[in-house]
């Protein structure tokens, strides 16, 4: 009776000593040497997107979107931020693209909260790089429109050498926004990023 | 007997095992009913000469009141709680030099005003005459620290040193840098109750704000999804650990999807617990909420200041008949100065 009793209790005393993970939780190893934040690197040209609202309410969207052959290719994070100024406030955010890695560009953007988005777009062509063009814009808060903010797209290594392709639409070292569909109509693959307020 | 003693024996001791989870090793627990009720203080809503847009932090230097807007150019306004008036606009968005990404956090350290790049991540030291009343847009920074690992707090030390919470898996609780940035050491563990928690999940389940004790001898660690309080020295140890007044602990998910990793709170289990700590004229005053996390519709906004001593002994509390998010106090007047975003933005004001 007295070794049954013990045998009995001894499982007790060792499953309170072992700590079971919880079924919710995974381990994982961290990446990046533990550092789990990107960021642009160090020679990555920045924009500082700045627009007003005008009206009582505004409704500020950003969009990331990517096209093939003029084609839209869906991806539910597109819709990279949104805010909702109120008449004679500010929305500034930094767009920063970083093409250190020209097959594989990534698309920073900061915003006044603290966050930070990050959108990856690579090419497994060889014979393509990725080249990008910002558009101007103007401060004041333009509604109901697309307006586009920032061109990324694929180019071959002598269009990016000697910037061919869109060339003759640079002004200033920038794309009008009113040139926007004939620019993307010389494009085969692009990423825009643009705000539409309403 | 024999027999019926061992029994007993056997059952103490698993009963001590089983309970090792949900609980803070060294920890002594506190209630609300510990605290002097002080009741609940009327606040009123100030008026500026401009509108604010949206506030998200705040500090006072006399009688005037910074607040870090996020729907301007220009991050830092600055207005007389006294008269109303706008004084002065200063710093400017951006990640050029003399400019700030997100500034997170305004410390005043004697004649110094510093500020904090969560995003960049750097900290730099101004005179508070040229942020108050310069007629500049970028002052010049006396001195500017970039640091080599992203935090969620920074507290300067008395030795121009600084301590960091950083946002690196590999670093213990704490971590110090000279004055120049160069890191120099990190110490302490993170609290353990039991859970086994991946590092993502241990950065953003015991999340914190950080800030100097009153007496300055130490770092007051107040948890955001515990209610937890530490209490570490200058050097990096740990003195004090005390949990209340609700005795709950973090509740955090990590999903992989793809090859992103996404660390959520948990609807309906996961809870709030401290916010904006502040150390001035002797005590360290805090908001507590306590409340669930609720995805579709959550409260950010506190109604409960508490008040620690510099040894993080319960003093008094407050009920604020406006609830906020985050406040400053002005060590002369004993003035409390909220924000809230209910219905819109505002400043409140209460005389503690």
């Amino acid at each position: 009776m007295k070794l049954i009793i013990i045998l009995l209790l001894f499982p007790f005393v060792t499953w309170g000593q072992n700590l079971f993970p919880s079924k919710g939780v995974r381990r994982t190893t961290t990446p990046n040497n533990g550092k789990f934040v990107d960021s642009p690197s160090f020679n990555s040209e920045s924009r500082t997107i700045s627009n007003k609202a005008t009206k009582e309410k505004t409704n500020y969207k950003i969009y990331t979107k990517e096209y093939v052959d003029q084609k839209h290719i869906p991806d539910e994070f597109e819709l990279t931020e949104f805010a909702y100024p109120k008449k004679g406030s500010t929305v500034s955010w930094i767009l920063t693209p970083d093409t250190s890695n020209c097959r594989h560009v990534k698309i920073f953007s900061f915003y006044r909260s603290g966050s930070m988005s990050l959108r990856e777009k690579v090419t497994t062509d060889l014979n393509k790089y990725f080249d990008y063009k910002f558009f101007d814009y103007t401060k004041e808060m333009i509604y109901n429109k697309e307006i586009p903010l920032l061109i990324i797209y694929e180019a071959d290594i002598e269009d990016r050498i000697k910037q061919k392709t869109l060339k003759s639409f640079l002004h200033d070292g920038k794309l009008d926004p009113n040139e926007k569909d004939l620019i993307t109509s010389k494009l085969n693959r692009y990423i825009i990023v643009y705000y539409i307020a309403n | 007997m024999k027999i019926a003693k061992f029994i007993s024996i056997c059952i103490f001791i698993t009963f001590c095992s089983c309970n090792n989870k949900g609980v803070y090793e060294n920890c002594i627990s506190f209630k609300l009913t510990d605290f002097l009720d002080k009741g609940e203080i009327k606040g009123t809503d100030l008026q500026f000469s401009k509108e604010v847009m949206r506030p998200t932090a705040l500090h006072i230097e006399d009688s005037i009141l910074i607040l870090k807007e996020d729907m301007d150019e220009h991050i830092l306004h600055m207005y007389n709680v006294n008269t109303g008036e706008k004084v002065n606009t200063s710093i400017s968005f951006g990640n050029g030099p003399g400019e700030f990404l997100h500034i997170q956090q305004i410390q005043s350290s004697d004649s110094l005003l510093w500020l904090s790049d969560a995003q960049r991540p750097f900290i730099s030291a101004y005179r508070k005459k040229d942020i108050l009343f310069s007629d500049t847009i970028s002052p010049t920074a006396i001195k500017e620290v970039m640091l080599p690992d992203l935090f969620g707090n920074i507290v300067i030390l008395p030795n121009h040193h600084f301590m960091t919470t950083a946002y690196n898996s590999t670093q213990k609780r704490l971590s110090f840098y000279d004055s120049e940035g160069k890191f120099i050491e990190t110490k302490g563990e993170y609290p353990e109750y039991g859970e086994i928690l991946t590092p993502f999940e241990k950065i953003e389940g015991l999340s914190c704000y950080a800030t100097l004790s009153p007496d300055k001898n130490g770092i007051f660690l107040f948890y955001k999804q515990t209610d937890l309080i530490e209490l570490y020295d200058i050097y990096g140890n740990l003195k004090k650990r005390i949990q209340g007044p609700d005795l709950f602990f973090p509740v955090i998910k990590q999903t992989i999807q793809d090859e992103s990793v996404h660390v959520n709170s948990v609807s309906g289990q996961s809870r709030d617990a401290y916010f904006s700590p502040l150390s001035i004229n002797g005590r360290v005053y805090v908001l507590y909420s306590g409340i669930y996390f609720n995805r579709e519709n959550h409260k950010y906004l506190k109604d409960q200041l508490l008040v620690f001593d510099d040894k993080g002994n319960p003093l008094q509390r407050y009920t604020l008949d406006s609830p906020i998010f985050t406040f400053t106090i002005n060590p002369t007047t004993n003035k409390l100065y909220g924000l809230s975003d209910n219905p819109e933005f505002h400043v409140i004001e209460y005389q503690l």
